[in-house]
């Protein structure tokens, strides 16, 4: 095939969303340097009408086959990070407040714009060049936003931080393509697709590949070996990009792992067992991650290194949802529901909990501790209840969404007999409670007069309780599956 | 007729939760008087519709070994009496009764939060003992269990922070073992989804085999177990009773903790029987060192809270032993059991409380010489001591006396020692009337005493709810024997062997 007619047969239906953000994206930034100041408001509406519209498009024109390497299915995946998207510029409203630098707010949105639609081209390519090409754009505007908070030393230090290891992450991944590349013994035009891989799976190099690919996307979801960087970004950088790190780029990030997971077809070919090497390697971090998330997570005060102890622990239940995959494919088909109500919950519960830490009055939160929530329940019962809601949903509390997706979780580890996971994820799981019900017990206790000033913004306080909200009524969506 | 009894059941389990809602919405309106009085309301409704339908029960033998359901409402739950989950049901909404009038005599900082938590944990109980689907089960388990977390860390007693979170520790970590335990049961079973009835029905067919049932019924056990305070995992209980408000401490030790008791009866012995004849040994040592173990523990403590709690712990151990019994004798006697001490452990919660704030001291050994100023209160403390050893008519006394028969049948070593554990729980029951009430105040008290009032009329309007309950059940057992026997005689579990 030529690359002539590949690009006249190029669907852009496929990409509506992401082209959306995109144009939307660099019409805001343009009007932002040409337009005078006054006109701010006005452009910030217009990118938010633009990720609105990029997520209603979604649903208006039915999607068919596309090309260059993205897929047609996974538009969950584009609806979970647009609304991140659009709920990280929400919460960047306030934060610019704060900061006092409101003539920033519009390129921050654009920025998130991109990054978003990065993210979803990533999380949907078929194609490992297009996927790494993809991600780097991605990560690229997610180092910028991390030191948007310029006077912060802690912000300056996540960025740089972000910067060695997502440049770290970004050449092992690209060492991988590589090997996987020459390991498949292909050339031409399609010579990074999945589907080319299957003659490769019979090469040592595979592994190696694979194992590299499997790392690089690792540092990217915050699971062990690689999550020592998530407490620290997520504590220093402003908060709206915190909660994009941890649930967008978590997002994509698991949905392409599942994707190759799926794509290589692993069991076509019975050499090598790399299949049981994979399944191995993904249990052994699948336990590692989980007891180091939670066991992390005991001894934090710091709200968002907490939240990126939570983010990692969360990462480790996925990664025993793709492990059963790997372990039992009939399970297939209940697999993609799952892996997408999982992550619904978790950016619901996240988000909430994002957006009131986000509501304390100081810019640079990244000291903030649970003691400064004590007596919250008094001074501010709304907030109080739906980040308890939030909260018991992370903790896997029945009625919230969490619960379920923890339940569907073990239920198809069971029936990929995967005891071990089971068990470590059940420990895990209690161990989290600690500090998820310390959070809570702290917004209970009696205030002591040193906490930190609250003062959610009505709009804010309405966000934290919609989403609460959702992530009760999202669990309504699977009592049916169940036969509850 | 059964038209009747559906909506019956349907509006004492919705009543907490509507009134709950409705009180959650009232947030300015409503003062803490008010919100008491809702939450009185809502607890008459479930405790006149609640007993109704265990009336209607007991008078329809017809549906005795099978589950009598209740319409269902959208895609809530499906409710259903069964003979088990009678007894429990009454339990719970007697104790709600009775632990709500309790409440409006306390005064309570932040009422309104008080009574919407205690409204929803009532649901939850009523919810957990008449679902008849097991994910619902587990879930009306939580609605209860949060509740009572937030209530300790709200308006606990001294050394509230450990205890709340050593309590969602422990609960959750069980609950999520026994989860476990769930999901092999139904994936085991390859039933289409996670009721009863269908899961039982679909054991009919597929056979799991018994290495298989001796795990998942592990899991079940031990997760249950924990809930039940079985002993390696009996650590919360005590400080949780001693911690809580007491209202959440009545329905916690009076009701929730014969959740886990309840579960396994019902569901795992059942679906699970060879597994469990491989347990009933580990069974019958983990529940005597309950009964013995715990009952030394419990003559130990000079708390007069702490003993009551204790106490509950060491109680629980019988009920395990007429399970390990695997016999219709034996779980029918754990079955009053369950009722009776649910009742009394409640009544002596109450009461030690009542008996702690008027005298401003914890310690049994710094009381004495109430009687001739309380001789009401000492006259229920008697009774609830009374019911607590097990003396003829009270609803203990059936359950003690047939776990003890049955027991014989397994094993006359386990007859035996768990006999001392009656002995024993005569000590310590007897000491704490002695040491409260009688004999001469002590130095701390001897100033005091005349101050000190006697019971009050809503604090005795509660205590006489329980005590009725206890007499009714102990002089006229067979509301409970009956339907209980017809049920455990048709489950093929509890009639092997002897």
């Amino acid at each position: 095939m030529e690359i002539s007619s590949n690009i006249e047969f190029f669907n852009w239906a496929s990409i509506k969303m992401e082209a959306t953000l995109a144009v939307c994206a660099i019409l805001t930034l343009l009007a932002t340097a040409c337009l005078p100041k006054s006109f701010n408001k006005i452009i910030s509406v217009f990118a938010f009408v633009g990720m609105y519209v990029a997520l209603g498009i979604n649903f208006v024109f039915p999607i068919e086959n596309g090309h260059l390497g993205i897929l047609p299915q996974n538009n969950v995946l584009g609806c979970l990070i647009v609304m991140c998207a659009i709920l990280s510029a929400q919460m960047s409203f306030y934060f610019f407040d704060k900061l006092g630098r409101t003539e920033y707010r519009n390129e921050f949105i654009a920025l998130i714009m991109i990054s978003a639609a990065s993210l979803i081209i990533f999380g949907r390519s078929s194609n490992l060049m297009l996927a790494f090409v993809a991600l780097e754009c991605a990560t690229i505007c997610l180092y910028i936003l991390a030191c948007f908070n310029k006077d912060s030393s802690a912000s300056l230090e996540a960025s740089t931080k972000y910067l060695i290891v997502g440049g770290v992450s970004g050449a092992t991944l690209l060492l991988g393509i590589a090997f996987i590349y020459g390991a498949s013994r292909i050339s031409g035009i399609d010579f990074l697709y999945f589907d080319n891989f299957s003659e490769g799976l019979l090469n040592k190099f595979f592994l190696v590949g694979f194992i590299l690919i499997l790392a690089g996307i690792f540092f990217k979801i915050a699971v062990f070996p690689f999550q020592f960087w998530a407490p620290d970004v997520y504590q220093g950088s402003p908060t709206p990009v915190s909660a994009f790190f941890a649930v967008a780029s978590k997002i994509a990030g698991v949905v392409f792992l599942a994707r190759i997971c799926i794509w290589f077809k692993f069991d076509s070919v019975e050499l090598l067992g790399a299949k049981e090497h994979i399944l191995t390697a993904i249990s052994a971090v699948a336990i590692i991650t989980i007891l180091i998330g939670n066991l992390g997570g005991i001894t934090q005060q710091k709200t968002k290194r907490l939240m990126a102890f939570s983010g990692i622990s969360n990462a480790g239940y996925l990664l025993v949802l793709i492990a059963s995959l790997l372990a039992q494919p009939k399970i297939l088909d209940s697999f993609g529901p799952v892996m997408f109500f999982y992550l619904g919950a978790y950016m619901f519960a996240n988000y909430a909990l994002f957006f009131a830490i986000n509501q304390f009055a100081d810019a640079d939160d990244s000291l903030q501790s649970l003691q400064d929530y004590r007596g919250l329940m008094r001074k501010r019962p709304t907030v109080a209840s739906g980040m308890i809601v939030s909260l018991a949903s992370l903790a896997g509390i029945p009625p919230t969404a969490g619960f379920f997706g923890k339940v569907l979780i073990l239920i198809l580890a069971w029936w990929a007999q995967l005891y071990w996971l089971i068990a470590v994820m059940i420990l895990g799981s209690a161990i989290s409670i600690y500090y998820y019900f310390g959070w809570i017990r702290a917004m209970l206790e009696k205030s002591e007069g040193s906490e930190a000033s609250f003062e959610p913004t009505p709009s804010s306080v309405q966000t934290i309780v919609l989403l609460s909200i959702a992530v009760i009524v999202l669990s309504v969506v699977v009592l049916p599956i169940l036969g509850v | 007729m059964e038209n009747i009894s559906e909506i019956l059941l349907n509006s004492a389990i919705y009543a907490p939760f509507v009134f709950a809602i409705m009180l959650t919405f009232s947030w300015k309106f409503i003062g803490a008087k008010m919100s008491g009085g809702i939450a009185l309301l809502s607890s008459v409704i479930s405790l006149i519709c609640g007993l109704g339908v265990c009336g209607c029960f007991f008078f329809t033998p017809e549906g005795y070994n099978s589950f009598v359901f209740a319409s269902r409402l959208g895609i809530l739950p499906e409710f259903a009496l069964s003979a088990l989950s009678m007894p429990m049901l009454a339990l719970a909404v007697i104790v709600s009764f009775s632990a709500t009038v309790y409440s409006l005599s306390l005064e309570i900082k932040n009422a309104k939060l008080y009574y919407i938590l205690l409204l929803v944990m009532q649901g939850g109980l009523f919810g957990a003992f008449t679902s008849t689907n097991l994910l619902w089960i587990y879930m009306f388990h939580e609605f209860a269990l949060i509740p009572t977390f937030i209530a300790m860390v709200l308006w606990g007693s001294v050394g509230k922070r450990m205890a709340a979170m050593q309590m969602a520790i422990y609960l959750t970590l069980g609950a999520l073992v026994s989860l476990i335990g769930i999901i092999a049961v139904y994936a085991s079973s390859l039933a289409s989804d996670f009721s009863i009835v269908s899961i039982s029905s679909a054991l009919t067919t597929q056979h799991i085999d018994a290495s298989w049932q001796k795990t998942i019924f592990g899991l079940l056990l031990f997760g249950l177990g924990t809930l039940v305070s079985l002993f390696p995992f009996y650590t919360w209980a005590p400080r949780t009773y001693a911690c809580a408000p007491t209202a959440f401490a009545m329905l916690h030790a009076g009701v929730l903790k014969k959740f886990g008791l309840f579960v396994l009866i019902q569901v795992a012995v059942p679906f699970l029987p060879e597994g469990c004849f491989q347990w009933v040994n580990v069974i019958a040592v983990l529940a005597l060192v309950n009964v013995i173990f715990i009952g030394l523990v419990t003559m130990a403590q000079r708390d007069l809270k702490l003993m009551v709690s204790y106490s509950s712990v060491a109680h629980m151990g019988l009920c395990f032993l007429g399970i390990a019994s695997m016999s219709v004798l034996g779980v029918g006697g754990a079955v009053f059991l369950m009722f009776g001490h649910g009742l009394s452990v409640a009544l002596m919660l109450m009461l030690s409380n009542i008996i702690v704030n008027r005298t401003n001291q914890w310690d049994m050994f710094k009381m004495g010489g109430m009687y001739k100023q309380t001789p009401i209160l000492a006259g229920f403390f008697i009774a609830g001591t009374m019911a607590s050893l097990g003396l003829p008519m009270f609803a203990n006394f059936w359950g003690e006396i047939t776990i003890l028969t049955s027991l014989w049948d397994f094993s006359p070593t386990v007859c035996a020692l768990a006999t001392t554990g009656i002995v024993i729980s005569a000590i310590y029951g007897l000491r704490a009337v002695a040491r409260v009430f009688m004999g001469k105040p002590s130095k701390e008290l001897t100033e005091r005493i005349s101050s000190i009032a006697d019971i009050s009329k809503i604090e005795r309007v509660a205590a006489i709810v329980l005590v009725v309950a206890l007499v009714f059940v102990g002089v006229c057992p067979k509301v409970i024997s009956e339907p209980a026997d017809a049920l455990l005689k048709s489950l093929p579990a509890y009639n092997q062997g002897k």
